[in-house]
């Protein structure tokens, strides 16, 4: 039972991995689209990765309370930055609020549901029989990929991806404070 | 400032992938103090207070 625990709660965080990433993938093709992000729009993809990094953290250092610990800090910032997007739009008339939508919601409106969510599958993958290693079990170097080549390309696809959301912010807002609405590029002298 | 965020966080990522576990810690925790200040800036900044 220990290790088929240890298996289900390996191959749940492969899947909220991807989970994760789907919404980061979705507000990138928006933005090359010529959606460009708010400063709090960005704000929610920096908690987004956050959670990411304990993901990643569980699939290549091993599964440990102490790596859903930092997804959740970084959910709870996550659900923090959305909903004061979301107040700061509630009370404007129907159509308005920032940027497009999908499924009839705000982009912001989507982050705090992903982040409840995400807070939600985290106490039910803490609650798997057996879903941890061992404490001061050994680790070989990349013995903990498990030989799962999904969580190998999706957990350096999630780093190219912050890499590229860093070049973008700072093509978009350079080293100072991004403006609330955005009409270009700082690097194109937008 | 939030492309230093992202920097901070990438690195963090990469350091995960290659098994440098305290150094990848700091690295999350630099970036959650910094994007929790800078939210923090602009939220105040809204309501007039400049922190």
């Amino acid at each position: 039972l220990t290790a088929d625990g240890r298996l289900l709660a390996y191959r749940l965080n492969v899947l909220a991995l991807v989970c994760m990433l789907a919404p980061l993938v979705g507000a990138l093709g928006a933005q090359l689209a010529g959606d460009l992000p708010c400063p709090l729009c960005y704000l929610q993809r920096v908690a987004l990765f956050a959670v990411i990094f304990g993901l990643v953290m569980n699939l290549r250092l091993g599964l440990r309370p102490a790596h859903y610990g930092i997804s959740v800090a970084a959910a709870i910032l996550g659900m923090a930055i959305a909903s004061r997007q979301v107040l700061l739009h509630v009370n404007d008339p129907a159509g308005g609020g920032y940027g497009g939508t999908v499924l009839g919601l705000h982009l912001y409106t989507w982050a705090l549901v992903v982040f409840v969510c995400w807070l939600i599958g985290a106490a039910v993958l803490l609650m798997i029989p057996g879903g941890f290693d061992a404490p001061g079990a050994p680790r070989a170097p990349g013995a903990h990929w498990e030989g799962s080549r999904v969580a190998r390309w999706v957990s350096y696809g999630a780093f190219g991806l912050c890499a590229l959301n860093a070049i973008l912010a700072f093509s978009q807002c350079g080293l100072g404070q991004c403006p609330d609405n955005p009409t270009g590029y700082w690097i194109f002298g937008g | 400032m939030l492309a230093l965020i992202f920097g901070v966080q990438a690195a963090g990522l990469l350091f995960v992938l290659r098994q440098r576990e305290r150094a990848a810690v700091g690295c999350f925790w630099l970036g959650m103090v910094l994007a929790g200040l800078w939210f923090g800036h602009h939220a105040t900044q809204a309501l007039g207070l400049m922190f």
